[in-house]
């Protein structure tokens, strides 16, 4: 723990907070010691399978109890009775799998469930119509949503998880089984709830990019303990700074004049020049110097960061035994 | 950015009601949902229904009987018409109408708690709605309890509404209140006995229901149940010519039951009713054993 981008336990007003938590089916231990503070806003989960996430997710709702530590989640102790109960007004969560009320319609559902939480029946029943309308469930609503798509069902189920407006939603797998048209519009909801709705959000997904595009924190499980974790910023931006140039001109006579520089510029895909970045504090000034005195144009200047792919990769192998190459 | 131009988020202004009881939005949910499926409910209840138009009818007959309201037939006061009423006051008694329309009826009404019963949980774990439920603030017993009076709600509708029904016409149709001066028992008799009935079978078909993937397995389970069980005892009563075997099927048990607390010794089947208690008392709290474990299940698999 003493990579600091491992440590993640200072954070202020942690809507989450895990302390030491263990669990064990039989033999197999799903979760060990572990221990972090989830900040306000969107955060992803990620992990290989068997690494804890739905684990940790069962022990966040209170479904499961653990054998050790202790959760506080939205200021409830999931361990106690109560504390579940409250812990479950103050969560919205969206399961993985399918899931519906048989016999029901989609407006229904959402107010039975918005009942259930402990709206009034007409409180339950406008608030299902709102938070359908944002979704995007209009006429169809009125239908028995055994009879709903794939895309329609995923919404439904996101529609429910916010009948209670809750401020912490558990996301697990949003884009699951969606059409790119169907998981294009889910990430906008996600991100919207996320940046402009002010929602803290524990998204849990195996797919890289939907963490990438909706959230600004990132938790990497493996094998039951926290492998990684920060914001998505800090852990993609690359130790060496480097920018990626993109050359109108004599591309070879800019090159040189980097070299003349001092500057151990590379070959970058797509024709571009890689420029390391010695942390002079004018160095971009000075590229553009450099390009004109070469008599080229510089078109484009793109930092260099390593995607959350590579950040994924590094972090499960960066102990011994890590799943390295997943 | 999210697509919501003219669909925006809004926040919710009213007030969540913590102490809400999550079993009463449960059932009430389930009940209108199964009231849905019209067809179902027609024919299901239909039986019941004309049998308690059939039994009301005998009923009013022997009130009508007994004051000196009498068939043209009979020629109004005449021996004739004294020997129908006196026949009537003797042969027809309503507590025993009732008992009558329990076993007529039973099968019908036992139809009703398997239409009814049979997918309440199967159907709930196909669909994956315990993970929709679970999430929320429900206890697991606030679940069952749901299921149960959504269950327990028609169950009562085929039992317990019928003898009402029985017992109001003999009440309206009697000289002077007499029924209620004189066989008023009778009415606190058929609440019982049908509050009795229905939670009984109520929770043994959700029990079925709880153990079942499925609303058809969990439909063929509980006729196997409740039919093979009391065909069983019916047989080993005729081979070994003892009565007493009856008590093998829960219907059997009932039978003796009802004969109990309606006080109709005539029903002929004279084991101590304490046994017939102990049977049902038993097979509930099994029930109850199985829908308990079977929903921490359910829980944990969410």
């Amino acid at each position: 723990m003493s990579d600091p981008r491992v440590e993640y336990a200072i954070v202020e007003n942690p809507i989450v907070r895990i302390q030491g938590l263990e669990k064990s089916y039989g033999r197999v231990r799903a979760l060990t010691s572990l221990s972090l503070a989830l900040a306000p806003g969107p955060t992803g989960l990620l992990g290989p399978n068997g690494s804890g996430k739905t684990t940790l997710l069962k022990l966040l709702l209170g479904l499961l109890r653990p054998d050790a530590g202790r959760a506080e989640i939205a200021g409830c102790d999931p361990a106690s009775a109560r504390g579940r109960l409250a812990l479950r007004r103050a969560v919205g969560y969206m399961p993985e799998g399918d899931c519906l009320i048989p016999g029901m319609t989609g407006v229904e559902i959402v107010s039975t469930l918005g009942c259930l939480t402990g709206l009034a029946r007409d409180d339950a029943l406008s608030r299902s119509h709102e938070v359908l309308d944002y979704v995007g469930i209009y006429e169809v609503r009125y239908r028995l949503a055994d009879e709903y798509s794939a895309g329609t069902k995923q919404r439904l189920k996101l529609a429910q998880a916010l009948v209670h407006d809750p401020g912490l939603l558990l996301l697990d797998e949003p884009t699951s089984g969606l059409d790119p048209k169907g998981r294009r519009h889910m990430l906008d909801l996600v991100h919207d709830l996320g940046h402009r709705q002010g929602k803290s959000l524990l998204v849990c997904s195996h797919l890289l990019p939907d963490v990438e595009r909706t959230c600004r924190n990132v938790i990497v499980l493996r094998r039951g303990t926290v492998a990684l974790a920060g914001s998505i910023e800090e852990l993609t931006r690359v130790e060496e700074r480097r920018v990626r140039v993109e050359v109108g001109g004599d591309r070879e006579g800019f090159a040189r004049a980097l070299s003349g520089s001092g500057y151990a510029w590379t070959e970058e895909p797509g024709g571009r020049i890689g420029v390391p970045l010695d942390g002079r504090a004018q160095d971009v000034d000075e590229l553009f110097a450099l390009a004109a005195a070469a008599g080229v144009s510089l078109r484009s200047i793109e930092e260099v960061r390593c995607s959350l792919e590579e950040v994924f990769v590094a972090g499960l192998a960066a102990e011994p035994g890590g799943e390295e190459g997943r | 950015m999210a697509r919501t131009d003219t669909e925006i988020y809004r926040r919710f202004r009213g007030t969540l009601h913590p102490g809400a009881p999550g079993f009463l939005a449960l059932s009430r949910a389930g009940i209108a949902t199964e009231a849905k499926k019209k067809l179902p409910l027609l024919i299901l209840y239909a039986p019941p229904a004309i049998a308690t138009v059939i039994f009301s009818f005998v009923v009013y007959l022997r009130f009508s009987l007994q004051a000196g309201v009498t068939p043209a037939a009979l020629g109004g006061p005449s021996p004739a018409a004294v020997i129908a009423a006196s026949f009537a006051r003797t042969l027809i008694q309503v507590r025993e109408q009732i008992v009558l329309f329990h076993l007529a009826m039973s099968a019908f009404t036992l139809l009703v708690i398997a239409w009814f019963g049979a997918g309440l949980i199967a159907e709930d774990r196909r669909a994956g709605a315990q993970l929709l439920y679970f999430s929320r603030p429900l206890t697991r017993f606030s679940y069952l309890f749901a299921k149960f009076l959504t269950l327990f709600f028609f169950a009562l509708l085929a039992v317990l509404a019928p003898g009402l029904v029985i017992c109001t016409v003999a009440t309206l149709a009697s000289p002077e209140w007499s029924f209620l001066k004189e066989e008023g028992r009778v009415v606190p008799a058929t609440i019982l006995f049908a509050i009795l009935w229905a939670g009984v079978w109520s929770s043994v078909m959700l029990a079925i229901s709880s153990l079942s993937s499925r609303k058809t397995f969990a439909l063929v389970a509980s006729f196997a149940v409740f039919m093979i069980t009391g065909a069983i005892s019916v047989l080993v009563m005729h081979l070994e010519k003892d009565e007493r075997f009856l008590m093998l099927s829960l219907q059997g048990n009932f039978q003796r039951i009802a004969g109990w607390i309606f006080g109709m010794p005539r029903m002929g089947l004279e084991w101590d009713v304490r046994w017939s208690f102990a049977w049902i008392a038993a097979a509930t709290a099994i029930a109850w054993a199985i829908l308990v474990d079977r929903v921490r299940h359910l829980e944990a698999a969410t």
